[in-house]
C-alpha cells in the first residue's frame, strides 16, 4: 500500500462528518468524501461508479417501492378508516378504549406498510380526532399515534429491514421480516399496557361496546384489507413467492380493494400517488447508491475490524458491549434520520455483534427498532414531526406526554437486545436460521 | 408554474434554457410514473404465471434496470424538491453569513458531484458496449447505464437553480402530473410544519 491507512480513515470520517454537519445533504457527503478518499489512495474512480450502479442493481430492493405504492394505496383507498373500525369493534370497550384502538390500528397497518409517516399520515388523523372528541388530552393522543406508529418499521413488510439487508448484503429479507413480527407485536402489547396504565390514572373514558353481530359484520367488510397482510405474510413465511414478488402483488391487490370494492380511490389519483412514491425513492435510492460507494471504502480501510477491536477494548463484557451500541445508536437516532444510519451503522457494527455471539437477524431488528425510537425523540425525528403536523400540537407538550412511552419502548428494546429468542424464534422455526 | 415578472440578471439566457431543460424533466417524470406502473405489472404477471408453468424469463433483469433508470433520475428530483437528508441542527448554530456563503459551496459540491457522475456515468457506458446483459444476451450491459448521465446533469441543473436563487424558473414535476386537485391524501403540508429540509432545529 502506497498510502497511510490512518490518514485515509481521518479523511473518509473527516470529510464525511465535517460536511454532514455543514447541512450537505448525507448523499452528497457519502459521495464527497469517498471520492476524496478515493483520490488520496489512487483508486480507480470507476469502482466508485460500478458500486453505486451496483448496490441499487438488486431485485430484493425493488421491494421498496412496492411497498411504498401499496401502503400508499391503502391510505387513500379507505382501507384506513377500515382499520380503525376493526379495532374499535375489537378493542374499544376497555377502559382507555380509543388509546388501544390507536395502538392496534397502527400494528395491522403495519402489516401493509413499513412505514411510519405513511401510518402517521393516514391513520392519524382520524384516531387523534377520535381520541380528542372523546376527552383524551390531545397531546397524549398525537403522543400514543406517533409512538404506535413505530411498529410499522418493525411489523412486515417493512423496507427498512430491505435497506439493512442491503447494507449488511445478504441477510434473507424473508427471515427479517419473520424476525420483526414478534417484537412489532410486542412493542403494540406494551404500548397498549401503558396506555390502560395511563388511562386508568387520569380517568380515560371507556369504549362503546359494540354489539356482536356488527361487529362481526365489520369484521367481514375488513377482510378484503385484512388479506393483504396474509397475501404479504404467508407469501414470503411459506415460500411461495419473494419479499419483492409479494410486494407486487400486495400492490394490486390494494389496488383492486380500494378501487373495486371500497371504492374510495379515484382513478385519476393514481399518478398522485405515484408521484409520492417516487419523492420517497429520490432520498431512499440516493442514499443506497451513495453508500454503496462509501462502505466500499470503510470496508476496504478496515474500519470494522477498527471499530471492533477498540469497543472490546473498553469492555470485553457481552452485556456492556450491548449497551453501549445502543446508547451510542439512540444518541445517533436523535440527530439522524433512519436510512441513512442504517446504510452507515450496520456494515460497521454487525462484525462486533457477531463476535459476541449474535445473529444477523437479531442484530437487524435491535438496529431498527432502536433507530424506531429515534423517529420520535427530538430534535430530528421525523415521526415526531409529522404527527405534530397533523395533530396540530406543539412538539414540546407532545414530547413531555412522550416521556412514559420513551420509556416502554426502551424497554422493549431491552427485550429485544438480551432475550434472542423474541426474534429469532420465528425464524428458525421457519428455517431461515439454523 | 409561478411566473415572476420582474426582469432579472441572466433572464435573456436562462428563460429559454430552463423553459427546454423543464420541459424535458417534466416528459421524464411522466415516464417513469408510466415505468413504475409497469414495474408493477411485470413483477406481478411473472408471479402469477409462474404459478401456470411459464414464468417471464426478463421479469428479474428488466425490473432492475428499469429500477437503475428510476433511482438516478429519482436523485436529481431530490435535488429538485431538496428532500435530501441533511442535518441542520449544528447548521444554525454558526453565524448567518457564514451560512449564506456556505450555502453556495455546498451547491458547487454537489454540482462538481453531478459532473463527476455525468462523466464517469458516459464512461461506464462505453465500458458496457463491450459487455451483455446476463439474460437478455440481445442488450449491451450499458443499457443500465442510460439515465445516470442523465440523472447526473439535472442533479447540476438544479442544484445550479438553488444556488442562483431561481426556484421560480424551476418546474414543479407534481402539477405536471397532477394539476392541482388532489381529492385523496391531504399531505402533511399542516400548519407547524415547514418544508422537510429546514425543520430539523425541532421547534
Amino acid at each position: 500500500m502506497s498510502y497511510d491507512v490512518n490518514t485515509a480513515i481521518i479523511l473518509l470520517l473527516g470529510s464525511f462528518f465535517l460536511l454532514i454537519i455543514l447541512k450537505l445533504p448525507v448523499i452528497f457527503a457519502m459521495c464527497a468524501s469517498t471520492i476524496l478518499t478515493m483520490l488520496y489512495t489512487g483508486t480507480n474512480m470507476m469502482t466508485m461508479m460500478q458500486r453505486m450502479a451496483s448496490s441499487i442493481n438488486s431485485f430484493s430492493l425493488l421491494a421498496i417501492p412496492f411497498f411504498l405504492l401499496a401502503g400508499e394505496i391503502m391510505g387513500a383507498g379507505g382501507v384506513s378508516d377500515q382499520l380503525v373500525a376493526v379495532s374499535n369493534a375489537l378493542v374499544g370497550r376497555f377502559r382507555g378504549g380509543l388509546g388501544h384502538v390507536n395502538v392496534l390500528a397502527s400494528m395491522l397497518f403495519g402489516g401493509m406498510s413499513g412505514s411510519s409517516a405513511a401510518d402517521i399520515s393516514s391513520l392519524g388523523p382520524l384516531e387523534m380526532q377520535l381520541m380528542n372528541g372523546a376527552g383524551y388530552d390531545p397531546d397524549y393522543s398525537c403522543a400514543l399515534t406517533i409512538t404506535s406508529s413505530c411498529q410499522g418499521v418493525l411489523i412486515p413488510p417493512s423496507h427498512n429491514m430491505i435497506i439493512y439487508s442491503m447494507a449488511v448484503g445478504g441477510v434473507s429479507v424473508g427471515g427479517l421480516f419473520m424476525g420483526g413480527m414478534i417484537p412489532g407485536i410486542m412493542l403494540g402489547l406494551l404500548l397498549m399496557v401503558a396506555n390502560g396504565i395511563i388511562s386508568v390514572r387520569r380517568n380515560y373514558p371507556i369504549g362503546d361496546k359494540v354489539p356482536f353481530l356488527e361487529t362481526l359484520k365489520i369484521m367481514g367488510q375488513s377482510i378484503p384489507a385484512l388479506l393483504t397482510v396474509l397475501i404479504i405474510l404467508c407469501g414470503v413465511a411459506f415460500g411461495f413467492f419473494t419479499a419483492t414478488e409479494s410486494a407486487a402483488v400486495a400492490c394490486l391487490w390494494a389496488f383492486f380493494v380500494s378501487t373495486v370494492l371500497y371504492r374510495k380511490l379515484k382513478l385519476r389519483d393514481v399518478p398522485y400517488l405515484l408521484f409520492n412514491v417516487l419523492k420517497s425513492l429520490a432520498v431512499v435510492f440516493g442514499l443506497i447508491a451513495s453508500a454503496g460507494a462509501f462502505a466500499y471504502m470503510v470496508s476496504k480501510l478496515n474500519i470494522p475490524t477498527l471499530f471492533a477491536s477498540s469497543l472490546m477494548g473498553l469492555s470485553d463484557n457481552k452485556y456492556v458491549i450491548l449497551l453501549l451500541i445502543n446508547l451510542m445508536l439512540l444518541v445517533l437516532g436523535c440527530i439522524m434520520d433512519m436510512a441513512p444510519l442504517i446504510l452507515i451503522c450496520s456494515p460497521i457494527l454487525l462484525p462486533v455483534c457477531l463476535s459476541i455471539g449474535m445473529n444477523s437477524i437479531q442484530f437487524g431488528i435491535m438496529l431498527i427498532f432502536n433507530l424506531a425510537i429515534g423517529l420520535c425523540t427530538p430534535p430530528v425525528g421525523n415521526a415526531l414531526f409529522i404527527g405534530c403536523a397533523v395533530g396540530k400540537r406543539r412538539l414540546e407538550d407532545v414530547v413531555k406526554q412522550m416521556l412514559p412511552l420513551y420509556g416502554v419502548m426502551l424497554v422493549g428494546l431491552m427485550l429485544v437486545t438480551y432475550v434472542p429468542f423474541i426474534t429469532s424464534w420465528l425464524p428458525t422455526l421457519l428455517g431461515y436460521l439454523n | 408554474m409561478p411566473q415572476n415578472t420582474l426582469p432579472r440578471r441572466g433572464d435573456a439566457f436562462l428563460r429559454p434554457f430552463s423553459k427546454v431543460i423543464n420541459a424535458i424533466y417534466k416528459a421524464l417524470v411522466l415516464v417513469f410514473l408510466v415505468l413504475s406502473v409497469a414495474l408493477v405489472l411485470i413483477v406481478s404477471s411473472d408471479v402469477i404465471l409462474r404459478w401456470f408453468g411459464f414464468g417471464i424469463v426478463w421479469a428479474d433483469e428488466m425490473s432492475r434496470m428499469l429500477m437503475i433508470w428510476m433511482a438516478f433520475i429519482a436523485m436529481s428530483i431530490g435535488v429538485e424538491i431538496g428532500s435530501h437528508v441533511e442535518i441542520t441542527l449544528f447548521f444554525n448554530l454558526f453565524p448567518k453569513k457564514f451560512q449564506k456563503v456556505w450555502s453556495v459551496v455546498n451547491s458547487l459540491i454537489t454540482m462538481a458531484i453531478g459532473c463527476f457522475i455525468i462523466y464517469y456515468g458516459v464512461l461506464i457506458i462505453g465500458i458496457g458496449m463491450k459487455g451483455k446483459l446476463e439474460i437478455v444476451r440481445a442488450l449491451p450491459k450499458s443499457m443500465l447505464y442510460l439515465t445516470i448521465p442523465v440523472g447526473g446533469f439535472f442533479i447540476v441543473y438544479f442544484a445550479l437553480m438553488h444556488m442562483l436563487g431561481r426556484e421560480d424558473l424551476m418546474p414543479s414535476a407534481l402539477d405536471t402530473i397532477y394539476p392541482k386537485r388532489h381529492s385523496v391524501y391531504v399531505p402533511p403540508e399542516l400548519p407547524g410544519l415547514r418544508k422537510p429540509n429546514k425543520e430539523d432545529t425541532g421547534v
